[in-house]
């Protein structure tokens, strides 16, 4: 008779004693079978996960829990940090900077969702029109490529491009009689530069997120609501817009997250500039962990960051049902 | 990764100073040793590699240097997160002149103070150009070989078909000739930044600056303010100048401007004048250098300093003698600052250079005048640049509270001054 043991939470007790069983035969030969042997298709799955797990632990999850440690500590320069418990985050309730960042982070995000994701829906819905069926990969190709082209060549680009005096746009607006608009040189112009541009980038890609929702609609749905008397508008509302709702979720969700990540395009332009018009959240937290060797206050602003996009990213969740069992 | 906080170790490994200023008087090392340096500037990466082979001859051949060159921010992060880390630093840094006050912030510097080192050899140093902007608190922590004594260059060419004479002596005159310009001409004198304090070098040049000794601030005082009223008034009361195109005197499109002839004046240190020739070449032999005009009260210095590089040694290196020979050898002895001067066009802060034959070339950028002679001259003028733990955040809200408003005339001097202020105590209270 078999002696067998169960792996149960215990086992990896087994690794420290490694206690064998043995199988007893009519011949009573007493064969020793070894702790792997018998548990290596219960480990073995905990073993193939273990190097990113490893890699996760060391790279993400300690620097996730560091940061917040040291966000309690004055963390300033070298020598002995003092802790200061919630200090890091009263202070940052009273920066007017934090909040300048804050409300220039929000208003990029409102035009990623109500100015790029809506134009993305447009893009998607004339690829997927009949009519144009056939440049579909042509255009796929075409709007991709901004989102897979560096963001230095990007933003250097762009940077000549938006110059009030040599600039490209402008050189093509004044004809039309335009005056030399201060693209990225004025606070009233810079932020919404980073938005032209973030819609260059951005919307190509999350305009081939719809097209691939529209594509994957079932036809017969939309062909019954057709049977049932609705008219392209009324299946469009009650019968498209509702079953892409996932998508939609998916490339809001994915607008907030990005624009709250936001650091590269305004650093690259106008480090945060003019007059702070572009200063960014992720921005102010690099400056402060870098610039001015504040790591402490640099950790609270970073978990301050990952308060307002858990909010909002929860208020969309449930804004678009997605908590509901439909 | 290493745990940071608390395990920090301070290591000042005892060195005797030399009193010897002339290379291959070092013992070599016993164990055969590799030193890191990294540096942001190829040119400097260049010239330090240059530099080796010699180093190794006088030091011994067991110590070899690894140059390292990464982007300038990129740089100083690491070194900044390697110091907290307590592992992973390199041996010796380049350290900007306007990022080491990030590294004097909280208990200790993560740099080996060289004031013991550098024993007779700093009567042979310019101090405020070599020593001061990486010092603190009476600590030597770098040596900058870059003598920056800002001065003002002008298109003779230009001046002299509108009829202005050269040198331009005072502030008063520079107006009245640049009004004269633009009425001969229709174009304009100068161009002003108005994204970046890329002249905030005036305000020392008028015994004002952003620190005193102490650590107070003082960029709101009466000639912080008489500067920036002037600056302001070029552009929109005098009417002699523009704003420069893409904001600041690095930008493209500035030396475009430049190129084009569309500006004839401008200011700047000897690494400047490199960004000149590089960029608008066509314009060799129409420039010519002269000091800063003074105020006519006589108040006013002739130049003031404007960037530079300090090479720093880490409290993690391996070898804090071999680190130290080698920024000596660099540094401290004439060949090598002229062989510097030769390859980045930087006047050496190392005084017995200053002597020597190719010190006294003729530049035929700026119609062959020596730039040397202006330089040597107007250096001993040269108001200390003052450096403190919060230069980074107050020179920062000084470029965006008093540059940008005042010089697009959103805001008015005392009132841009006032909220640059307030904005300093702020964070000086923490």
């Amino acid at each position: 008779m078999a002696e067998t043991r169960f792996l149960h939470e215990t086992w990896f007790l087994d690794l420290l004693y490694m206690q064998v069983s043995q199988p007893v035969t009519a011949t009573a030969t007493v064969q020793r079978v070894g702790w792997w042997s018998r548990h290596q298709r219960k480990a073995a799955p905990y073993i193939f996960v273990a190097p990113f797990f490893v890699l996760f632990a060391a790279f993400s999850l300690f620097p996730i829990v560091y940061s917040l440690y040291i966000s309690f500590f004055n963390a300033t320069g070298l020598g002995n940090w003092k802790f200061i418990g919630l200090q890091n985050y009263a202070s940052l309730l009273a920066d007017p900077r934090f909040w300048q960042s804050v409300k220039v982070t929000t208003l990029y995000a409102l035009g990623s969702v109500f100015i790029l994701t809506p134009l993305a829906f447009l893009i998607a819905l004339a690829f997927h029109a009949s009519a144009t069926r056939h440049l579909v990969s042509f255009y796929r190709a075409a709007y991709f490529i901004p989102s897979i082209t560096s963001a230095v060549v990007v933003s250097l680009m762009f940077v000549m491009i938006f110059d009030q005096d040599y600039g490209l746009l402008n050189a093509v607006l004044r004809p039309l009689g335009f005056p030399n608009i201060p693209w990225i040189r004025s606070a009233d112009w810079a932020l919404f530069s980073i938005m032209l541009l973030g819609i260059w980038i951005w919307t190509g890609v999350n305009a081939l997120y719809f097209l691939a929702g529209l594509q994957n609609l079932p036809g017969e749905v939309l062909e019954a609501a057709q049977i049932d008397g609705a008219n392209r508008r009324q299946a469009f509302l009650h019968v498209t817009l509702p079953m892409l709702r996932p998508v939609v979720l998916f490339v809001v969700s994915q607008a907030i997250i990005g624009s709250y990540s936001l650091f590269a395009q305004p650093w690259l332009l106008t480090k945060g500039g003019p007059e702070d018009a572009t200063l960014t959240m992720t921005m102010y937290l690099y400056i402060n962990g870098f610039s001015y060797f504040k790591l402490g206050y640099a950790s609270a602003i970073g978990y301050a960051l990952v308060l307002v996009v858990g909010v909002l990213s929860f208020v969309n969740f449930r804004l678009f049902g997605m908590f509901r069992e439909d | 990764m290493t745990v940071g906080a608390g395990v920090l170790a301070a290591c000042a490994p005892a060195v005797a100073p030399s009193g010897q200023t002339t290379t291959g008087d070092a013992a070599p090392a016993a164990a055969a040793t590799e030193l890191t340096l990294w540096c942001f500037a190829s040119n400097r990466a260049q010239w330090y590699t240059s530099l080796i082979p010699a180093f190794q001859e006088s030091y011994g051949s067991n110590v070899t240097i690894k140059v390292e060159e990464l982007p300038n921010e990129e740089m100083h992060n690491k070194i900044q997160t390697a110091l907290v880390a307590g592992t992973g630093a390199p041996d010796m840094g380049d350290i900007n002149i306007d990022l080491f006050g990030r590294f004097v912030k909280g208990d200790k510097v993560g740099f080996i103070p060289v004031n013991d080192l550098l024993g007779d050899d700093i009567q042979n140093l310019y101090e405020r150009s070599a020593l001061l902007p990486w010092s603190w608190q009476g600590q030597y922590y770098g040596i900058g070989n870059e003598l920056n004594a800002c001065l003002m260059y002008y298109r003779w060419d230009e001046l002299e078909a509108a009829g202005i004479t050269a040198p331009i002596n005072t502030w008063e005159d520079y107006v009245a000739a640049g009004k004269q310009y633009v009425e001969a001409t229709g174009k304009k004198w100068a161009a002003v930044p108005d994204l970046w304090w890329n002249y905030w070098y005036m305000f020392a040049a008028y015994d004002g600056g952003v620190f005193d000794t102490e650590g107070n601030v003082i960029f709101d005082n009466e000639a912080g303010k008489t500067v920036m009223q002037m600056l302001r008034d070029w552009v929109y009361t005098d009417e002699i100048a523009m704003l420069a195109p893409g904001g600041m005197i690095w930008a493209q499109p500035y030396y475009g401007a430049m190129a084009a002839g569309n500006f004839v004046t401008c200011f700047g240190a000897p690494w400047y004048q490199g960004f000149m020739k590089q960029n608008a070449p066509d314009l060799e032999g129409k420039w010519r250098m002269q000091p800063f005009p003074l105020w006519s009260s006589g108040a006013g210095a002739q130049t003031a300093t404007h960037g530079g590089t300090g090479t720093c040694i880490t409290e993690q290196t391996k070898d804090a003698d071999a680190a130290w020979a080698f920024i000596k050898f660099c540094n401290l002895n004439n060949e090598s600052v002229l062989q510097g001067f030769e390859m980045m066009n930087l006047f050496p802060t190392w005084k017995p250079a200053w002597e020597d034959e190719r010190m006294r070339f003729e530049d035929p950028y700026f119609d062959n005048q020596k730039p040397a002679e202006f330089i040597t001259a107007v250096a001993p003028e040269m108001p200390p640049l003052n450096n403190s733990p919060y230069w980074p955040e107050v020179t920062d809200a000084f470029n965006r509270l008093v540059v940008t408003p005042v010089m697009q005339d959103k805001q008015s001097v005392d009132d841009a001054m006032a909220a640059a202020r307030a904005e300093a105590d702020r964070i000086m209270q923490g």
